[in-house]
């Protein structure tokens, strides 16, 4: 048995066809899950930041392209099948019977099984960032989405009019609703902000890995910090929403400003993270120094 | 062998393509028949009236999700029955319910405007001696107001009576091929004592369905319920 790495003699047509099914396959999977992503996620406020992903996902891996093309192997069939049995299986179902967190995930799997079909799981497990971070594209279902943001969005109103109050604003609050002089606020699922949780999460990982490469102990502990930072990057919202109620009434609140609050939220919270991961990189270099 | 082996997982993935599209349930089921709401449910019957409104669901900003959730949504007040009593009537019918598009229960829509949930219990209103309709019965609070809800969820034949059912009925539903349709019907009085108000409701909601053409009230309690409804000659 000899092992061929390079085949000069590889014979167009046969390599053109095998490519070619490949392709028609697996954009059949693809491009339906896409136009339900586009029309039920990425549409809404939730799912706003899953296009970002897909993107910047994309073109990690293109930037990768150069290393990976030599460097690949045909992988295992051993993995390969498994996984691209699990995903079709995943996707069949998902698709068939509208679970798209399911359907997604099947795309997502027979994409994977391609690659290391195609490279090798070695190239794979080496380059694992790109990969990783496109999962995020695979939206989360919207049940345990407002399960776990729920009890955040209690928190986030309660730390925000209690602050307030301390200052002497007269505000009180209900639920989640929130009463300031003679107006009324309702921190709503869409406004909320803690459904940006997971966006913001892969922004984050998206950063941490172009300033500092793919070390995953630092990644897990800044994103860590990912979630207290939500949290209080949306009480500082929620602050200023109510402030603004308070000072320039209702309708400037829930105008034009109610949408810059949004983007103020993201800013302020993706702020922190580059603020934090500098802040680390300082010591740590110092304390390198030191040592040196 | 990089051709036929992506020939193989080419070919697997039309496969996988081709199973989801011929698994997808394309039959399209309602109970509404292609009828309306509003005409099916009687605005008059013994004592008691109505009147239109508009604003049961939820106030104007959720406009676009409530009207891609439900193509109809019916708000009454009825008034005149038990002594002046007034109730608070909201029925939302959506044509197709599916992952993304599906009832919103009010356990989950009213905190979500602001109302604390102090009581949820499953309860069973007595439509008739031995035919009874599983529902819920909710205690709402907010600082001016509190109100006391009886509602169910007909999901094409069933009757969930939480979110999760509501989950695994859709699905049942879609593995024998159908594309049900979904109607939540909501029924409140505002009050400080429960007990009456659940009450008064109890007495109503078994009223307005008898009240309901015999080969009409599927719509609202699926098909079984109706059926033995008119077989119990009511």
């Amino acid at each position: 048995m000899t092992v061929v790495i390079s085949r000069p003699g590889l014979r167009l047509s046969e390599f053109s066809v095998g490519a070619m099914f490949l392709a028609t396959g697996f954009a059949a999977l693809t491009i339906p899950t896409l136009v339900s992503l586009a029309n039920q996620s990425w549409s809404r406020e939730f799912g706003a930041y899953g296009p970002i992903v897909l993107v910047t996902g994309l073109w990690l891996v293109w930037r990768q392209v150069p290393e990976i093309r030599h460097a690949g192997v045909p992988g295992s069939p051993w993995i390969t099948v498994p996984i691209l049995a699990a995903a079709l299986a995943l996707y069949a179902f998902g698709r068939a019977y509208d679970f798209l967190t399911l359907e997604a995930a099947g795309v997502y799997g027979a994409g994977i099984a391609v690659l290391q079909s195609r490279l090798g799981s070695a190239i794979l497990l080496k380059h694992w960032f790109p990969f990783l971070y496109l999962a995020f594209t695979i939206p989360p279902p919207p049940s345990v989405l407002a399960d776990l943001t729920s009890p955040l969005k209690l928190l986030v109103s309660l730390a925000a009019t209690d602050w307030l109050h301390a200052f002497g604003i007269p505000v009180a609050r209900q639920g989640v609703t929130i009463f300031v002089a003679q107006y009324q606020l309702l921190v709503e699922d869409a406004c909320s902000g803690m459904n940006s949780i997971v966006g913001l999460i892969a922004v984050s990982l998206l950063y941490i890995y172009l300033m500092r490469g793919s070390n995953w102990v630092y990644s897990l502990v800044l994103v860590a910090f990912v979630i207290p930072i939500a949290i209080i990057a949306n009480i500082f919202r929620i602050m200023v929403l109510i402030l603004l109620t308070y000072f320039f009434g209702n309708e400037v609140a829930q105008g034009i400003l109610h949408f810059t609050a949004g983007m103020l939220l993201f800013a302020t919270a993706l702020s922190c993270v580059f603020a934090l991961d500098r802040l680390i990189n300082y010591f740590v270099s110092r304390r390198a120094e030191k040592l040196a | 062998m990089i051709g036929r082996r992506d020939l193989l997982i080419g070919s697997a993935c039309l496969a996988g393509a081709g199973a989801a599209y011929a698994l997808a349930p394309r039959h399209h089921v309602s109970l509404l028949r292609g009828r309306k709401v509003e005409q099916t449910v009687p605005r008059a019957f013994g004592e008691w009236t109505s009147q239109d409104v508009s604003d049961l669901v939820a106030p104007k900003i959720e406009d676009s999700l409530a009207s891609r959730l439900y193509g109809e949504t019916v708000g009454r007040v009825y008034r005149g029955g038990e002594g002046g009593a007034e109730i608070m009537m909201l029925l939302a019918h959506g044509d197709t319910q599916s992952d993304d598009l599906q009832l919103h229960r009010p356990e989950i829509c009213y905190p979500a405007f602001g109302f604390a949930i102090s009581q949820s219990a499953v309860t069973e209103v007595a439509l008739a001696p031995s035919i009874t309709l599983p529902s819920r019965r909710l205690v709402a609070e907010a600082p001016d107001r509190r109100e006391t809800i009886i509602y169910w969820s007909r999901l094409g034949e069933y009757l969930p009576l939480n979110r999760k059912q509501q989950q695994i009925d859709r699905l049942r539903t879609a593995l024998k091929g159908d594309i049900a349709d979904g109607l939540l019907a909501r029924f409140s009085m505002l009050g400080s004592d429960p007990a009456v108000a659940i009450g008064v409701l109890e007495r109503f909601i078994p009223g307005l369905i008898r009240a309901v053409a015999a080969d009409r009230r599927d719509v609202l309690i699926g098909t079984q319920r109706a059926a033995a409804l008119a077989g119990a000659g009511i």
